[in-house]
């Protein structure tokens, strides 16, 4: 390897004061937050320290099992619905197509816009009065009686979900396809004259070129989607009977509506633990040296 | 094709919206297509919601955030990829720290960081605390990116007497100009429709940003889609905007990203 | 050596304009009192408050900050201020949350300033003084009272045959009958519950207690929700749904804005809501205001009952102004600039001075006057007791939205459902 004098001050500077900020405004929440969840702390009360015991109550509650649960399905489908759509969505868009900026920038908006407005437009749209999806459906006899998309509990799990994959497909399809247009064309050209297939393409050298963005991809919007708060506190608020709660709308029920800081953040902490599993477990496979896939 | 009209229906629901009078949003049999355009909740948005402001101030923070992160990420995800130091493998795991904890918890202590510090309120604050969102994802994505570049580029240039940062600057960047442009797009996006730092931390109708201006329009039990759609036209302009700016960058990204020559 | 002096180089002058940045705000700001208020539905609400507030820092010198905001918004913001100290002098509370934070110790007593303003201008109504009085100290000055109402359509009363508008909820359930047509898309009973809806809350209650129910026993300690009259209201309420078939398809996914948006597309025959309806109608949709008629609650065995809902304004122990704070109180409370400030959102907004809902002719108006006498049937989260932070945790954890939720869309049995309803409400305490 080349040079390794201090002329690679500049970047590696740079890589400390981010490192240094980001502990500086991150670190400093993240210690606090782990304290508090171990006091029995209300908004403007001050706490005394009382172990693990939040943490003793909520894992004997009912709601909060059915929240854990709820989410993990969500985080579930949610991811694995993303990964498929995504990568064909960049697949398809790294078709030389006519038009393929403008589509592009139209089937990034759903992540792109506000979620406030979107998530609400859903709520709108699988409603009842005015409500376009049932409509629809009724209307291409797909049912017969307009479908209870937010009333009924399977239903409402199902069109949080549903939102979920429509906001999040973005993200994914346009990082992997940053992925895809990474890949030189002429590792395909190499293979091509060796007579591989497409079907063998596409397994030797796009599947390993993109496999780290994808990765990453994956990870990251796991670890959002299991603190995904506005899609669900919007369309469900946690319901119908408190059957689409997730972590984040639950802590946020306990902490700002029953001003009980101590449980709410107990409960937000719970995911920290499976996130770090998950990220030291992909950590490995993103973060190659360069000799592997060359 | 049906995930294409999955994806765009809804868009083009929220964009008739933006056109339909109060009537006919609240009639109970939709209708696909509004019977006349109406302007009114255009109108509305910009006298009665302050939406002007609003988009300035969002704007302005989106450009500056995403331009700092990309600064930061780009020597940051150098620094990890190709030099070799102490407490390199560990360093980036770091990094992603800060996306373990929802934002829903962690705004109260940034809050009271902030507080301390006096910045709440203002636009500096949020300037202060939006990176921390950005970086991680940003910093990540150009170091698979970066892993994927060959070497050779940069030995050539060292051969030739070109320094580290010149390097840098002139062989690596260019080809990598695709992933940092959607790290751009990226970027500028969660600033965009970042919600729960702004709400906190901004008060003043002044320093609004645009996610603030929409939510202050659910006063009642009464949501007034029309301007409320219209907003979101609107917020979408500026995205597509700058993608399309971006996209040229993508395109012509991929013939500088050639190892001949 | 190189590396440092880059890193101070670099480091130095960003920190240094931010603490500038942050040194500048300090010094810009003069003496000021600041208010936050829940943006109302009425955008001249909004400028006539801020108006005032205004003049009265004019007055003294002062600058003032006036922030309206959603009320959905104001939760995350007032834990941060409490939690950092860095409060507004004078905020917006609904009852509730005074309950609340009274008792996490954050409010100022305002016991003698409640009676000097009635000393001076008048009486407020005691059950608003009641909702935020507790261990005989005020924690806040009622500011204005909603209204809730039953909204009915004349022009399909008169096409079903019927005289006039219901009186008992047993009329209610007639009506509602007659008045329902599937194939027009037209419903009777235009009520519905979801997590998000706080309507549902605010009704079943009020049904409940009409008929003699009630959550809690009247030292608030216990939770005396299992009787036979609870049970025949519960069955009542379900029965409209399920039995009765009088409510829309769509009813239980609603959210607070699910019967509003039936009522005024003309799928609910009757809607029970505070005056935003009004309020929209009048700007958007005068046709159908013309048709709508309003009228107190119906009543059932043990009396006319409407759940409350009382809007109040309280000073933060931590407030930096509070002396500031308690003379800009007085003086919101003037009743000559006060009952003209209230009229404007009639009758969104119901003032709390017992002489200006007697005297103004605003409040007798046709479409205001129920909402007005509605007031005098308020009870509070908490009866039959007074309201307790528990009491609000129940209707914070949406319980009765999920009592219904589970008998009617998950058909459990009547008695099962009350005694999980009990359960999770012993848990609250």
């Amino acid at each position: 390897m080349g040079r390794n004098r201090g002329d690679q001050n500049f970047p590696l500077t740079i890589l400390w004061i981010g490192l240094l900020y980001l502990f500086f405004i991150q670190g400093y929440p993240f210690f606090w937050s782990i304290f508090i969840s171990l006091t029995d702390q209300g908004i403007g009360r001050p706490g005394k320290f009382i172990g693990m015991d939040n943490f003793i109550y909520l894992f004997s509650d009912r709601t909060f099992w059915s929240a854990i649960f709820f989410t993990f399905i969500y985080v579930f489908a949610a991811i694995l619905l993303k990964l498929l759509l995504g990568f064909i969505m960049a697949l398809m868009l790294h078709q030389p197509l006519k038009g393929r900026g403008f589509f592009r920038a139209l089937l990034f908006l759903p992540w792109a816009l506000p979620t406030l407005t979107s998530v609400l437009a859903w709520r709108w749209m699988l409603g009842d009065v005015g409500g376009i999806v049932n409509y629809l459906l009724m209307g291409l006899k797909v049912v017969t009686r307009p479908v209870a998309w937010l009333g009924e509990p399977l239903f409402a799990r199902l069109s949080v979900v549903c939102v979920n994959i429509w906001r999040g497909t973005p993200f994914f399809g346009i990082s992997i396809l940053a992925g895809l247009q990474s890949i030189s064309p002429e590792l395909y050209e190499v293979a091509k004259i060796d007579g591989a297939s497409a079907y063998k393409r596409f397994i030797h050298v796009t599947i390993p070129g993109v496999r780290p963005v994808v990765l990453l991809v994956t990870l990251i919007s796991t670890i959002w989607t299991f603190g995904d708060f506005a899609i669900i506190w919007l369309m469900t608020r946690g319901g119908p009977a408190n059957t689409t709660h997730v972590f984040s709308t639950l802590s946020y029920v306990v902490t700002f509506q029953n001003l009980d800081m101590g449980k709410g953040i107990a409960i937000a902490l719970t995911i920290v633990p499976i996130s770090i599993l998950l990220m030291t477990a992909t950590m490995k496979y993103i973060f190659q040296r360069e000799e592997s896939t060359q | 094709m049906f995930f294409i009209i999955f994806t765009i229906f809804p868009i083009y629901w929220m964009l008739i919206t933006a056109f339909k009078s109060f009537q006919e949003i609240y009639q109970v049999i939709p209708k696909l297509w509004p019977s006349k355009l109406v302007w009114q909740n255009f109108l509305e948005i910009f006298q009665k919601y302050e939406y002007g402001p609003a988009l300035w101030n969002s704007f302005l923070i989106s450009i500056v955030v995403s331009c700092i992160t990309i600064f930061i990420s780009i020597f940051s995800a150098y620094a990890v990829v190709r030099l070799r130091f102490k407490g390199k493998r560990v360093m980036p795991k770091l990094f992603l720290l800060s996306y373990l904890i929802p934002q829903t918890i962690l705004f109260i202590p940034v809050y009271i960081l902030l507080s301390e510090m006096n910045l709440t309120n203002t636009i500096w604050g949020l300037l202060l605390i939006y990176p921390t969102m950005t970086i991680p994802y940003a910093t990540w994505i150009l170091i698979t990116y970066f892993q994927n570049l060959p070497v050779e580029l940069e030995e050539a240039a060292f051969v030739d007497g070109a320094s580290r940062l010149q390097t840098i600057l002139f062989i690596v960047i260019p080809p990598s100009l695709p992933s940092i442009v959607s790290t751009y797009i990226f970027s500028f996006t969660i600033c965009w429709s970042e919600y729960i730092y702004a709400l906190v931390v901004i008060s003043k109708k002044t320093e609004r940003t645009i996610t603030l201006a929409l939510s202050n329009m659910l006063v009642a039990d009464i949501i007034p889609w029309g301007p409320l759609m219209a907003g979101a036209v609107i917020a979408a302009l500026p995205i597509m905007f700058v993608y399309g700016i971006a996209s040229k960058y993508i395109v012509s990204g991929l013939t500088l990203g050639s190892v001949k020559g | 050596m190189k590396k440092t002096a880059l890193i101070i180089l670099l480091v130095v002058p960003l920190l240094g304009s931010y603490l500038w940045a942050g040194g500048q705000k300090e010094k810009t700001e003069p003496a000021s009192v600041t208010v936050w208020m829940k943006k109302g539905f009425v955008e001249q609400q909004n400028v006539e408050f801020e108006k005032r507030v205004n003049e009265f820092a004019k007055g003294k010198n002062i600058k003032a900050n006036v922030e309206l905001l959603a009320y959905e918004d104001i939760f995350p913001k007032w834990t941060a201020a409490i939690q950092s100290k860095n409060v507004p002098d004078i905020s917006f509370f609904g009852y509730q949350e005074v309950g609340q934070f009274s008792k996490q110790g954050v409010l100022e007593e305002v016991t003698s300033l409640i009676q000097e303003i009635q000393s001076k201008y008048g009486k407020i109504f005691t059950s608003s003084t009641q909702a935020v009085t507790f261990g005989g100290k005020t924690f806040a000055i009622p500011f204005w009272g909603e209204g809730t109402a039953l909204y009915y359509r004349k022009d399909l009363f008169a096409k079903a045959g019927l005289s006039g508008p219901p009186d008992t909820w047993e009329e209610f359930r007639t009506c509602a009958i007659k008045l329902t047509d599937p194939a027009a898309g037209v419903y009777g009973a235009g009520i519905g519950y979801g997590a998000g809806n706080s309507d549902a809350e605010w009704l079943s209650r009020s049904i409940i207690w009409s008929m003699g129910g009630a959550i809690f026993s009247e030292d608030g300690k216990k939770i005396i929700f299992k009787s036979p009259e609870t049970k025949a209201a519960v069955e009542f309420i379900a029965g409209l749904f399920v039995k009765d078939k009088v409510t829309p398809p769509g009813a239980m996914g609603w959210n607070d804005a699910g019967n509003n948006t039936a009522y005024i597309s003309g799928q609910a025959a009757m809607v029970v809501n505070t005056g935003s309806i009004i309020k929209a109608l009048e700007k958007n949709n005068p046709e159908l205001l013309k048709k709508t008629g309003v009228v107190v609650l119906p009543r059932g065995p043990a009396g006319r009952f409407t759940a409350g809902i009382s809007n109040n304004l309280g000073i933060f122990k931590d407030a930096k102004q509070k002396k500031i704070a308690q003379e800009l109180l007085i003086y919101l409370m003037e009743p000559s600039w006060y009952k003209e400030w209230i009229a404007a959102s009639a009758p969104l907004a119901l003032p709390v001075y017992e002489q200006l809902a007697k005297s103004e002719p605003i409040w007798q108006q046709e479409h205001n006057k129920a909402f007005m006498d509605s007031m005098a049937t308020f009870k509070y989260l908490g009866y039959k007791g007074d309201y307790t932070p528990t009491a609000g945790k129940i209707y914070n954890l949406r319980l009765i939205n999920a009592l219904f939720e589970n008998i009617i869309s998950k058909g459990m049995n009547v008695d099962a459902a009350i005694d999980q309803f009990v359960q999770e409400c012993q848990k609250a305490f």
